[in-house]
């Protein structure tokens, strides 16, 4: 059913289910309101005709004339006439009568004396009102007595005036009611058809949008209701649909000029990787799944010697019939996922000879993360190989005659100091003997020059001697436990003289007591070595810092010790060739006086008690100076594994 | 029946749906009229148009300025010259939207020699008779002429006359004489018999007289008649008053057996809704001049008795009884 005709039935059945209760208690309504009506009416008509009464009375009474009979009957006169110019509808009636019901003014049926129903109907009723019955026509009555001249105003009104009003008001309601029904109905369908027909519209408008006629637009009223906002709003869809069809059209057709350039770009790329593939100075072949060729490098068919050969599509298998086992393993592993490396395989070759090969199995993944076969890359490095063997060979031999040289060097060294040695003290010991029987002064300067020098040679002497004692690991520390601290105390007190001449200070900070295992005396001579340069090259009235902790470092606990001086510094880039022998900082190497050889010892003996010596300059956090520190393992226990 | 509920819901519908334009469009702002009154406070004929004006004025956007001339106390030329010139003076610099003048005073030395055809329209009240005498209507002058009610008096009196002969007597002065006048000149009615008199017991002695020679007396004004006292005229008059009598004068209410008094109020009232419609777009040339006609009926029971007229109950009830 449509909506116009549901909307139809509603509305008879609201307008019918409404009309009947109407009917029914309008009825009943009208009949009480006519009679209302007709009760207020008349009984107001007969209290204003009895107010004329008094107020002519009371007019008279007032002019003083009310005793003069003339100005009475003048104003009775008058009031009677005024009485009957009363406007009342046909069938109603007035009679006026006196005290003894004769007639003063009479209209109707009552002639010159009121009849005794009249009578009883005004003594016995107080209401001032009530039906009764003349001459067979039945009259309902409304009656007062006038307050002067005892007067009693009657209007009868006939009943059949009264069932004629009520027909004519329930006519009238009636009529309304059914002009109010068919307004209403003639209203609701015409706007139930308007909206019926819009709605329609729209679906048939729709119903032509839906097979593709985008061009139609709903037409647009005057109205600014729910439906014109919706065909608006469908309009809006419609065009929008429009714009995104055109969008989705203009999309799709770049997206296949695209896809058609990519496709191009891929057969391209694909050529491309053939080409590069097949030109790549290594080995190379792609498999699927089955291990056939994919793809396969010309270098691949010449390092297998399968040039020409069209592999493409065949299983490696086939190509490589008497393929080892444990590469068709290599091969499984790597179809399960496995990236194996090997940098140097070997087999025989049919010759009898060995092939060396570097070669790499990697699996490939399609776009779904499917493994799709394997690449395997591999390098003839057979020729590399005999050339290490051969460059090994030489190595090896060269190393040998080296060490026999550096041994001979340190045994020379060895030997020529303990030589030179035995004469040095000779000299030495008969210039002390010649100083004291000489007086000349000339001779004694001369002896002392010479005993200086000797000094000098023999501490060189010695150097060298502990030097190559150290290379050739002739030297063997004697590792003890020490208090740290107080091997550092007494190296002080032994270069004291140093520190006075120069009125230098020493500042000394360190944490407790650090007992550890060391040789006592080699690194005795590392401090001294490390004091004597900062005294050396601090300036006069100076201070010289030195910083001893513990320190974790990795999983070994370090002893640190560190001598910082206010001296001339040594460039960035000389800090590490410090610690080679015979090398001396370019600021210092005109005035030191030195060998050049203390640092690479006191390196020699860290390296020994496997620690770590460097050199900063300038210190952290300071603008000059430089600091020497070396750290060795902080060993308590000297037994065993314990020794640093 | 019927016809009435439609009637009915017709107004209801023109009620609701038509707002009144005209009471939209009759004032957009407050009105300036400007009241010049020929005399002074306190008198009663022009206090009455005075009264009357503001009863219709009442509740109409207007603002009202009165100017009292004075020219009764004051009734030398020179004076009313001056007040004139004052009220002159008044209008130039009130500027008012329209005037209203009450009496002859401020119709002839005001209006007339000033203001004939000017823009500032005029509505003058109380001109007694006739106010061609000023050259009204001007095109911006109309207003309501005061006349007696002598005609409505004689229909009154006639009712309880035995005949059709109609006397008067009045005093011997101008005054006197032009009202008889202008009662034939401007209401074309006639007496059989008039008396001029200007002693009181010339008076008595014509009142007398007229008792037989006439059925119906008008009484007209006594003062200025020599030896006039009022409680002996009143005496006089209940001891011989034969035939109905009457007058137009208030204060004569006492000695005539039916009095019809004009209503100064009328005058008031009616210049206050002439003066609107001017207001509201009408031009006075629109407005005819008119005359008064409501009067106050006055009726002295007594002469009535002496003379034995019943009076009607109707005329009773809307009289003021004189005991």
């Amino acid at each position: 059913m449509k909506l116009q005709a549901k909307i139809n039935i509603f509305v008879i059945a609201i307008l019918l289910l409404l009309a009947i209760p109407v009917a029914v208690s309008g009825y009943l309504i009208i009949n009480d309101i006519v009679f209302e009506l007709y009760h207020e009416r008349y009984a107001s008509k007969l209290k204003s005709m009895s107010y004329e009464i008094e107020e002519a009375y009371e007019t008279l009474e007032s002019a003083g004339i009310i005793e003069l009979k003339a100005y009475q009957e003048g104003a009775k006169k008058s009031v009677l006439t005024k009485l009957r110019q009363y406007e009342l509808e046909e069938s109603v009636y007035l009679t006026v009568v006196d005290e003894n019901f004769k007639v003063i003014s009479a209209d109707g049926p009552i002639d010159k004396q009121a009849p005794p129903e009249v009578i009883e109907v005004v003594e016995q009723t107080s209401a001032g009102e009530g039906w009764l019955k003349l001459a067979g026509v039945r009259y309902y009555a409304f009656f007062n007595q006038t307050k002067y001249w005892d007067w009693r105003l009657i209007l009868l009104v006939d009943n059949n005036v009264l069932v004629s009003k009520q027909y004519e008001y329930l006519f009238q309601v009636s009529l309304i009611s059914i002009v109010v029904f068919l307004v209403i109905y003639f209203i609701s369908t015409s706007v139930a058809k308007t909206y019926s027909d819009r709605v329609s519209l729209i679906q048939g408008y729709l119903q032509k949008m839906a097979q593709g006629n985008h061009a139609l637009r709903l037409p647009q009223t005057s109205m600014h209701d729910e439906i014109s906002l919706i065909s608006e709003e469908i309009n809006d869809l419609i065009h929008q649909i429009e714009l995104n069809t055109e969008e989705i059209e203009s999309n799709k057709r770049n997206l296949e000029k695209r896809i058609a350039e990519r496709t191009a770009d891929l057969v391209k790329t694909q050529e491309y990787l053939k080409i590069f593939v097949s030109y790549a100075p290594g080995a190379l072949a792609m498999f699927d799944r089955d291990m056939r060729y994919i793809v396969v490098s010309q270098r691949w068919l010449k390092d297998y010697r399968r040039i020409g050969a069209d592999v493409i599509g065949m299983s490696h298998y086939e190509v490589f019939p008497d393929q080892p086992q444990r590469f068709k393993e290599v091969h499984k592993r790597a179809l399960s996922g496995e990236s194996i490396a090997v940098s140097e395989d070997s087999f025989a070759r049919k010759d009898g000879s060995l092939q060396w090969i570097r070669w790499e199995v990697h699996p490939w993944y399609e776009k779904d993360g499917v493994i799709g076969g394997v690449i395997i890359f591999s390098e003839d490095i057979t020729q590399i190989k005999l050339l290490e063997e051969e460059k090994i060979s030489h190595l090896l031999q060269g190393k040998e005659i080296a060490e026999k040289a550096n041994e001979t060097k340190s045994r020379f060294l060895a030997n020529m100091s303990h030589e030179l040695r035995t004469p040095m003290h000779a000299i030495l010991s008969f210039t002390n003997l010649a100083r004291k029987r000489v007086d000349d002064e000339k001779a004694i300067n001369f002896l002392e020059k010479i005993h200086t020098s000797g000094v000098r040679l023999t501490n060189m002497l010695n150097d060298l001697l502990d030097l190559s004692k150290l290379e050739a690991g002739k030297l063997v520390p004697d590792f003890r436990e020490h208090d740290f601290i107080a091997v550092v105390k007494a190296s002080i007190d032994e270069i004291h003289s140093l520190l006075k001449d120069k009125n230098i200070s020493v500042r000394m900070e360190y944490d407790a007591a650090l007992p550890s295992c060391f040789d006592k005396k080699l690194i005795t001579q590392v401090i001294v070595n490390i004091l004597s340069n900062a005294i050396k090259f601090s300036p006069e009235n100076s201070s010289i810092d030195i910083s001893i902790w513990n320190e974790r470092i990795w999983e070994t606990e370090m002893l640190v010790f560190s001598v910082t001086d206010q001296g001339i510094g040594i460039p960035r880039d000389e800090l590490k060739d410090v610690f080679d022998s015979f090398v001396q900082s370019t600021k210092t190497r005109s005035d030191s006086g030195g060998t050049g050889l203390g640092l690479p010892i006191s390196k020699e003996i860290i390296e020994l008690h496997h620690g770590d010596i460097w050199a900063e300059s300038p210190p952290r956090g300071k603008v000059v100076g430089t600091a020497f520190i070396f750290q060795i393992p902080l060993t308590r226990n000297c037994s065993g594994n314990n020794k640093p | 029946m019927s016809g009435v509920i439609y009637q009915k819901l017709l107004a209801v519908f023109l009620l609701c749906g038509l707002p009144s334009a005209s009471v939209i469009a009759e004032f957009h702002d407050t009105k300036k009229i400007l009241f010049i009154n020929s005399y002074h406070a306190g008198y009663e004929w022009s206090d009455g148009i005075e009264k009357g004006l503001e009863t219709g004025l009442k509740g109409k956007q207007v603002e009202l300025e009165k100017f009292y001339m004075d020219t009764k106390r004051n009734r030398e030329p020179e004076a009313i010259k001056t007040a004139a010139e004052m009220a002159r003076q008044k209008i130039e610099t009130l500027k008012p939207d329209i005037v209203i003048t009450a009496d002859d005073n401020a119709a002839k030395h005001v209006i007339a020699p000033h203001y004939k055809d000017s823009v500032i329209p005029f509505v003058f009240t109380g001109v007694n008779w006739d106010a061609s005498v000023y050259g009204f209507p001007y095109a911006n002058v109309t207003g309501m002429e005061e006349v007696s009610l002598i005609k409505s008096l004689m229909d009154n009196l006639s009712r309880y006359s035995r005949g059709n002969r109609k006397g008067l007597i009045s005093i011997d002065a101008i005054s006197g004489k032009r009202n008889v006048d202008n009662f034939e000149k401007e209401l074309g009615y006639s007496f059989d018999k008039v008396y001029y008199v200007k002693t009181f017991d010339e008076w008595k002695q014509r009142y007398q007289d007229l008792q037989t020679q006439v059925d119906v007396l008008i009484l007209e004004n006594p003062k200025g008649i020599t030896g006039w006292d009022n409680d002996k005229g009143k005496e006089f008059i209940e001891a011989n008053t034969r035939i109905p009598t009457g007058t137009t004068h208030v204060w004569l209410a006492p000695y005539a057996a039916v009095t019809i008094a004009k209503i100064p109020e009328e005058q008031g009232m009616w210049a206050a809704e002439t003066a609107m419609a001017i207001l509201a777009g009408k031009t006075p040339s629109e407005i005819p001049i008119v005359k008064n006609q409501q009067g106050r009926l006055y009726l002295n029971l007594k002469l009535g008795n002496a003379i034995e007229v019943v009076f009607d109950y109707s005329m009773i009830k809307n009289a003021e009884i004189i005991k």
